[in-house]
C-alpha cells in the first residue's frame, strides 16, 4: 500500500513547480575577442532564479551615463558605447524548457531583434585542478563550444549549472573562463543572493526575430551592413574622400567567440 | 494490487532508455521535503576521493538520470541553492539500474562576495581617458589617423573628421601644444604614428583651462603624447601634380614637421592654379570668430571697405570659377621657454592673381523709366598678404594665467579692369591695402573652486586705404563740369579699445550665473575725396561728395546671464544694459548722443524624450549705427554707384524668435529637423535711390517694419530594400521691406524664396555606389510688378572601388535656368578622379580631370527689386592633372 501510494504521488505530481523563487545577481567582467588586443571589457550582470538565468550587458538602466568612452567604476573599468538601450543585450536561458533566447539592442545597422539559439550541451571534462576564487573553492573544467576550447573554473559551493555568456551545464556556477587562445575571458566580480533587484523572467520579445543562421550572417557581414547605412547618409562633399573598401572579412571568425556553427561542420 | 504492479512496471519501462552493456542507470527524484514539489538541483556522482565521475541536473518534477560504466562505491551528491545538500552512498555493481530519491530540506542561503579586478592598459581619470598606444598598435598603421581609428570610442570619418559620439574634437594637441585648432587634420593626416606614446581624450573640454567644469562645455579634445626618444625628427609629405593635355595647370603641396620638447615646428606650402583656395582653411586662424566664448572681446570688430570692383561669382563650386594662380607658405612654431611660459608663432604669406571675365545684360525697370545696360568686363586682382601671430602664455600659478596675443596683417591689393559699358570703354584701377595691428591680453583667475574671474583687454588698429580711378567720365547728368576722368580716395581707419571683466559662478545644482562688465571704445575715421579731372588736372572736388568724419562710439555695458538647469529643461535668461556715448564730428562740427537701452533674451531647451527635442529663444536687440551708416558725403563705390549714409545717430530695434525642433538623431532610420526663424526689425536701414542709366545714387534712410521669416526642414529616411538613404530638404524665406526709388513713394518690396530638393544616396556593399540629387530654387520679387524664376541644379555621382588600391570617382552636374533662352539655359559638367596606391601610405598616384565637357562660359539669371540681369561668366577650362603624393 505504501509503495503504491508513493507511486501514485510521483505520477500525480506532474506539474513542475519550483519552490523558493528567489532572485540572485552575479556580475562578471567579460572581454570579447577583438582586433585591439586590450579593448572591450564589458560588465555583464547575470540575474538568475531557480530555473532561469538572464545575462544582461549594455543596459542603460545600470549605467546612467552612456557617453561613448570608458569610465571608471569603483576600481574596475566600464566601457560605455553608444550601443545599448534600457533592455540591453540579453542572453536568456530557461533550464526547464531548455531554450536560449538572445536579444540585441538597436545599432546603426540593425533595429532591435531576438534570436532563438540552439540549446547545445557542452561536453565538459572536469579536471583535478583546484583553486580559490574569492572565498569559493573552484574546480577546473575544459569544454568545447562552437569550435572554441574554453577553460573554466566552477564552484560546487554554488550548485547551479549557470555560467557567463553561453557557458553552462557544470555541477556548479562558473566563475572564471578563458579560451585557449586567450581571446575571450571572463572574470567573476560579485555575487548577491538573494537580491532585491527584479528581472524579467519571460524570454525577450522584439518586433524582429532573426533565425540563428540569419544572425550569424549579419554578424559576419556587420561592417558591410554598417557601411551601407552610413554611406547612404553622408553629404555629397564626402564622395571624393571615400577611397577605402570595407576591410577584409573575418571569414575564419578569428575575432568572434563562436567560430563554427552546428550546420557548418 | 495487480493493477498497481502493472502500472508500476509500465512506468519503469516508460522511463527506460536504450540499455548499453554494463552501463548502470542511476535515476530518481529530488523533491522539496516540505511541499513535495520537484526541485531544480545539481546531481553529481563522485568517487570516494571526490573526483567527479558524471553529473546532471534534475528535469521535470525533479527527475534526474545519470549513466555510468564505472563500478564501485560512490557518493551521489544532490545540491541546490536554498536547500541543504544531501549525499547518499551507492554501490554500483551488477544491477543495471539504481533508484534513489532525495527529499531536500529548504535552507536560507545567502551569498555576497565581491572580487577586485586587475588593471587594464586604459587609465581613466575624471574627464580624461588615457590609451597606451603600444597596446592598440598592430603594426600596419602609418599616420596618426590610422591609430585613432583603433581606439575604442573614437570615430574617424572618411574625410578625417574625428568625433567622439556626435561631438567633433576641438583640437588635436601634441604634447600639450596646439597649432591649428580645428585645422587638426593637417596633423592627423600627415604625422607618423611611431613617435606616439599615449592618446589622451579630454571630455567636457574648455579652451580656457580655468573654465573647465564651470562653463557648460560639451567640447572634446585629443592630446598625443610623444615618446622621449622619438622627438626631434623631421617628417612630412609632398604632393605634386601637373597638367597633361591642358595648358600649364599645376598643383603642389608639402608639409614638414618636427616636434621636440622645447620647440615644435610645422611648415606647409601650397601652390596651385586650379582654383583651390588654400587660404580659406587658414582663415579661421587669422580671424577666428568664437561665438559665446568667454574673452572673445573684439572678435566682431573689423574695418570696412567701401570701394570694390564687381567680382561677383556664380554659385558653382569654387574651383570652377576661381581662375587663380596662388602661392601660400605658412611657418608655425611653438617654443616652450620655461615651465610656466610658452610662445607660439604663426607666419603666413600668400600671393594670388585672380582673373575675372564677365558679360552682362541688365534690364532696369524703375517707376516709369526702363533702360538696359550691357557690360563686358575683364578684370584681374593681384594681392599679396603677410600675416603674423604671436601668442604668449604665462601661467603665474595654478589658478592664474596671463595670455597675450598679437596679430599683424598687411595686404596689398591691386585690381584693374577693362570694361565696355554700353558704348564707353572704361579702365578701372583700384588699389586697396589693409594694415591690421591687433593686441589682446587676457588674465584669468580661478579664485574659488567653481568661480572664475576673467579680465580681458584688446586694442585693434586697422587701416584700409583705397584708391580708385576710372578713365572715363560718364556722369554728365550729375555734374556740370566737363571732365574726362574721376578719382576716388577713401581712407577708413578703425581703432578699437576694449576692456571687459567677466565673472562665472557655477552653483552646486548645476545652474550657471554669469556677469560681464565692460567698456568698448571704437573710433572710425572716414576720409573720402572724390575729384573730377580733365586729363591730369583737377577740375573740382564736388560738394556733397566728400567726407571728413570721425565717429566715436563708447559702449559701457553690463550683461547678466542665468542658466537654470532643471530636469529636462534648460532655461536661459539674459539681460544686457548698454550706455552709449556717441560723437559724430563731421567737417569739424560735433554732435553728441548718449542713448541707454536694455536688451533682454530668453531661451528654453526642452528635451521631451530621447527622440524629440525643442530649442526656442526670443531676443530683443538694439543695434547702434556704424560708421558706414552715418557718413554724409556720397562715395563712389563702383563705376556707376554712389552711396551715402544717414548723417545722424541711430539705434535700431529688432526682435527675433527662433524655434528648432528635432526628431530622432543622425543615425536613426528616420530623422527630421525643422527650423523656424522669425525676425522683425522695428526700424531698419533702407535706401532712397536715384537710378539712371549711367549712375545710381543711394542714400540710407530709416524705415519701419521689416519682417523676415525663414522655415527650413530636412528629413532623412533610410530605405532598406534599396539600401539607400533619402534626404528631402524644404525651405522657404519671405522678406518684406520698403524703399524709395527715383522719388517714388515708399514702396513695398516682397521677396519670396523657396528651395525644395531631394538626395538619394546608396550604401551598397559592393564596388559600386551612387549619389543622385536635385534641387529646385524658386525666386520671386514683387514691387509694383512681379518677377520670378525657377532654377534647378541636379547631380549624379558614381563611385567605383576596384580594390583597396584603386578607385574611381565620377561627378556630374546639370544646371537649368528657367528664364534664359533655350539655347543657353542648360549646363552640364563632368569631373573625374582616379586614385592608385603604389605603396600604402608612402606613394600614391592620382589622375584627375575637371570640366571634361569643357564648358567655357556659364550664364545665369537673377532678379532684384530694380532690375533683371543675365550674366555670363568664364569658367576654369578643362584640365587633366597627373598627381603624385609621397610621404616621408
Amino acid at each position: 500500500m505504501k509503495k503504491s501510494l508513493i507511486l501514485i504521488f510521483t505520477i500525480l505530481f506532474n506539474t513542475f513547480c519550483f519552490s523558493q523563487n528567489k532572485t540572485g545577481l552575479i556580475i562578471y567582467d567579460i572581454k570579447y575577442p577583438n582586433e585591439n588586443k586590450n579593448a572591450n571589457t564589458v560588465e555583464t550582470r547575470m540575474y538568475f532564479n531557480d530555473t532561469i538565468s538572464a545575462s544582461i550587458a549594455f543596459s542603460t538602466k545600470f549605467y546612467k551615463n552612456t557617453k561613448e568612452g570608458i569610465e571608471q567604476d569603483g576600481e574596475g573599468l566600464r566601457v560605455n558605447f553608444k550601443y545599448g538601450d534600457e533592455k540591453g543585450e540579453i542572453i536568456h536561458r530557461n533550464f526547464k524548457k531548455e531554450n536560449i533566447t538572445l536579444r540585441f539592442p538597436k545599432t546603426t545597422a540593425f533595429d532591435e531583434f531576438t534570436v532563438e539559439d540552439t540549446w547545445l550541451k557542452i561536453d565538459w571534462k572536469i579536471q583535478e585542478d583546484t583553486t580559490k576564487i574569492g572565498n569559493f573553492n573552484c574546480k577546473k573544467a575544459i569544454g568545447e563550444f562552437r569550435d572554441r576550447t574554453f577553460i573554466v573554473w566552477f564552484t560546487e559551493e554554488i550548485p547551479m549549472p549557470y555560467g557567463p555568456w553561453k557557458l553552462y551545464g557544470l555541477p556548479g556556477l562558473i566563475l572564471q573562463a578563458e579560451d585557449k587562445e586567450k581571446m575571450f575571458s571572463v572574470k567573476f566580480k560579485s555575487i548577491e543572493y538573494p537580491t532585491s533587484q527584479v528581472f524579467e523572467v519571460n524570454k525577450p520579445i522584439e518586433k524582429e526575430a532573426k533565425t540563428l543562421k540569419d544572425y550569424v550572417f549579419a554578424m559576419d557581414n556587420y561592417q558591410d551592413f554598417l557601411l551601407e547605412k552610413l554611406r547612404a547618409k553622408m553629404p555629397r562633399e564626402m564622395a571624393s574622400s571615400l577611397t577605402k573598401m570595407p576591410s577584409k572579412k573575418d571569414t575564419n571568425r578569428t575575432y568572434k567567440v563562436e567560430k563554427i556553427f552546428e550546420w557548418e561542420k | 494490487m495487480g493493477k498497481i504492479k502493472i502500472f508500476a512496471l509500465f512506468i519503469v519501462f516508460f522511463n527506460v532508455n536504450a540499455i548499453c552493456f554494463a552501463q548502470t542507470i542511476i535515476e530518481g527524484y529530488v523533491i522539496d521535503a516540505e511541499n513535495l514539489k520537484g526541485v531544480f538541483a545539481s546531481v553529481v556522482l563522485k568517487d570516494e576521493n571526490g573526483k567527479i565521475i558524471t553529473y546532471t541536473n534534475t528535469k521535470n518534477e525533479g527527475y534526474f538520470e545519470l549513466k555510468t560504466t564505472e563500478k564501485g562505491v560512490f557518493n551521489l551528491n544532490v545540491s541546490s541553492l536554498s536547500y541543504e545538500s544531501q549525499s547518499k552512498k551507492i554501490e554500483i555493481g551488477t544491477s543495471s539500474k539504481i533508484k534513489l530519491n532525495f527529499n531536500l530540506k529548504p535552507k536560507i542561503t545567502e551569498l555576497k562576495e565581491v572580487v577586485i579586478q586587475s588593471r587594464q592598459p586604459i587609465t581613466v581619470k575624471k574627464d580624461t581617458i588615457i590609451f597606451d598606444a603600444k597596446s592598440f598598435l598592430q603594426g600596419n598603421e602609418q599616420v596618426v589617423e590610422d591609430l585613432l581609428k583603433k581606439i575604442p570610442g573614437l570615430n574617424v570619418l572618411t574625410d578625417g573628421t574625428i568625433k567622439i559620439g556626435n561631438q567633433e574634437v576641438e583640437k588635436v594637441m601634441i604634447d600639450g601644444d596646439d597649432f591649428f585648432e580645428k585645422g587638426y587634420k593637417l596633423v592627423t593626416k600627415n604625422m607618423p604614428v611611431s613617435p606616439i606614446d599615449k592618446v589622451e581624450v579630454y571630455q567636457n573640454y574648455s579652451n580656457n583651462k580655468h573654465l573647465k567644469g564651470i562653463e557648460n562645455s560639451e567640447k572634446v579634445a585629443l592630446n598625443l603624447t610623444l615618446k622621449e626618444d622619438a622627438k626631434r625628427i623631421w617628417f612630412g609629405n609632398a604632393f605634386g601634380g601637373y597638367g597633361l593635355v591642358s595648358d600649364n595647370r599645376y598643383e603642389f603641396r608639402a608639409n614638414l614637421m618636427n616636434f621636440g620638447k622645447k620647440s615644435k615646428h610645422y611648415f606647409l606650402t601650397n601652390l596651385n592654379n586650379i582654383g583651390i583656395d588654400a587660404v580659406g582653411d587658414i582663415n579661421h586662424l587669422i580671424r577666428p570668430f568664437r561665438y559665446d566664448e568667454p574673452a572673445s572681446l573684439g572678435d566682431n570688430q573689423s574695418s570696412n571697405s567701401l570701394l570694390a570692383l564687381n567680382y561677383e561669382l556664380p554659385n558653382l563650386k569654387k574651383r570652377r570659377v576661381n581662375l587663380n594662380n596662388a602661392e601660400m607658405l605658412s611657418l608655425n612654431s611653438i617654443f616652450t621657454l620655461s615651465e610656466k611660459v610658452k610662445l607660439k608663432t604663426l607666419g603666413f604669406l600668400n600671393t594670388d592673381e585672380v582673373d575675372f571675365f564677365r558679360n552682362s545684360l541688365q534690364q532696369f525697370s524703375v517707376g516709369n523709366s526702363t533702360f538696359a545696360n550691357t557690360e563686358y568686363f575683364t578684370g584681374r586682382k593681384t594681392q599679396i598678404t603677410g600675416f603674423g601671430k604671436i601668442d604668449l602664455t604665462y601661467n603665474i600659478s595654478k589658478t592664474k594665467t596671463f595670455e597675450y596675443t598679437g596679430k599683424f596683417n598687411k595686404t596689398n591689393e591691386k585690381n584693374s579692369s577693362e570694361l565696355l559699358f554700353n558704348n564707353d570703354l572704361l579702365n578701372e584701377r583700384l588699389y586697396a591695402n589693409n594694415q591690421l595691428f591687433d593686441q589682446k591680453v587676457v588674465y584669468t583667475n580661478k579664485f574659488k573652486e567653481n568661480k572664475v574671474f576673467l579680465l580681458s583687454s584688446r586694442y585693434i588698429n586697422e587701416k584700409t586705404p583705397q584708391n580708385y580711378s576710372v578713365n572715363q567720365f560718364i556722369y554728365s547728368d550729375l555734374f556740370a563740369e566737363s571732365a574726362n576722368n574721376t578719382k576716388q580716395f577713401s581712407e577708413n581707419k578703425m581703432q578699437f579699445a576694449g576692456i571687459e571683466s567677466h565673472l562665472l559662478d557655477k552653483k552646486k545644482n548645476g545652474d550657471l550665473f554669469e556677469i560681464k562688465i565692460g567698456n568698448q571704445l571704437r573710433i572710425d575715421e572716414l576720409n573720402t575725396r572724390f575729384e573730377l579731372l580733365q586729363n591730369e588736372n583737377n577740375i573740382a572736388f564736388p560738394n556733397g561728395y566728400q567726407n571728413d568724419l570721425i565717429y566715436t562710439t563708447n559702449d559701457l555695458y553690463l550683461s547678466a546671464k542665468y542658466r537654470f538647469k532643471l530636469k529636462n529643461f534648460t532655461l536661459l535668461t539674459q539681460a544686457d544694459a548698454h550706455q552709449l556715448f556717441n560723437q559724430l564730428e563731421n567737417f569739424n562740427i560735433k554732435t553728441n548722443q548718449n542713448p541707454f537701452f536694455i536688451m533682454p533674451k530668453i531661451g528654453l531647451d526642452w528635451k521631451i524624450n530621447d527622440k524629440n527635442k525643442i530649442l526656442t529663444s526670443y531676443s530683443y536687440n538694439t543695434t547702434n549705427a556704424g560708421v558706414l551708416d552715418v557718413y554724409s558725403g556720397f562715395v563712389q563705390t563702383g563705376f556707376r554707384s554712389f552711396s551715402k549714409g544717414l548723417e545722424e545717430f541711430n539705434q535700431l530695434n529688432s526682435s527675433s524668435a527662433i524655434l528648432n525642433y528635432t526628431y530622432g538623431s543622425w543615425g536613426d532610420k528616420f530623422f527630421a529637423n525643422t527650423f523656424i526663424l522669425y525676425s522683425k526689425n522695428n526700424d531698419f536701414y533702407s535706401t532712397n535711390s536715384i537710378i539712371a542709366q549711367n549712375y545710381s545714387q543711394s542714400e540710407k534712410i530709416i524705415i519701419k517694419d521689416r519682417e523676415f521669416l525663414s522655415i527650413s526642414s530636412s528629413i532623412d529616411r533610410y530605405f532598406k530594400p534599396i539600401k539607400s538613404n533619402l534626404k528631402i530638404n524644404l525651405g522657404a524665406t519671405k522678406t518684406n521691406f520698403k524703399n524709395i526709388v527715383n522719388n517714388s513713394n515708399l514702396r513695398e518690396v516682397k521677396n519670396f524664396n523657396a528651395d525644395y530638393g531631394f538626395e538619394l544616396r546608396s550604401g551598397f556593399r559592393g564596388f559600386f555606389n551612387y549619389h543622385i540629387g536635385s534641387k529646385w530654387n524658386y525666386n520671386e520679387v514683387e514691387t509694383t510688378i512681379k518677377n520670378s524664376f525657377t532654377d534647378n541644379m541636379s547631380f549624379f555621382d558614381l563611385s567605383f572601388m576596384f580594390s583597396d588600391k584603386f578607385n574611381i570617382q565620377v561627378q556630374s552636374e546639370r544646371y537649368y535656368f528657367g528664364n534664359l533662352d533655350n539655347e543657353n539655359n542648360q549646363y552640364y559638367f563632368l569631373d573625374l578622379e582616379t586614385r592608385y596606391v603604389v605603396r600604402e601610405n608612402k606613394l600614391t598616384f592620382f589622375l584627375s580631370g575637371n570640366n571634361l565637357f569643357n564648358i567655357e562660359t556659364f550664364r545665369n539669371y537673377s532678379i532684384s527689386d530694380i532690375n533683371i540681369s543675365q550674366t555670363e561668366y568664364r569658367l576654369m577650362p578643362r584640365y587633366v592633372l597627373l598627381k603624385m603624393e609621397y610621404r616621408f
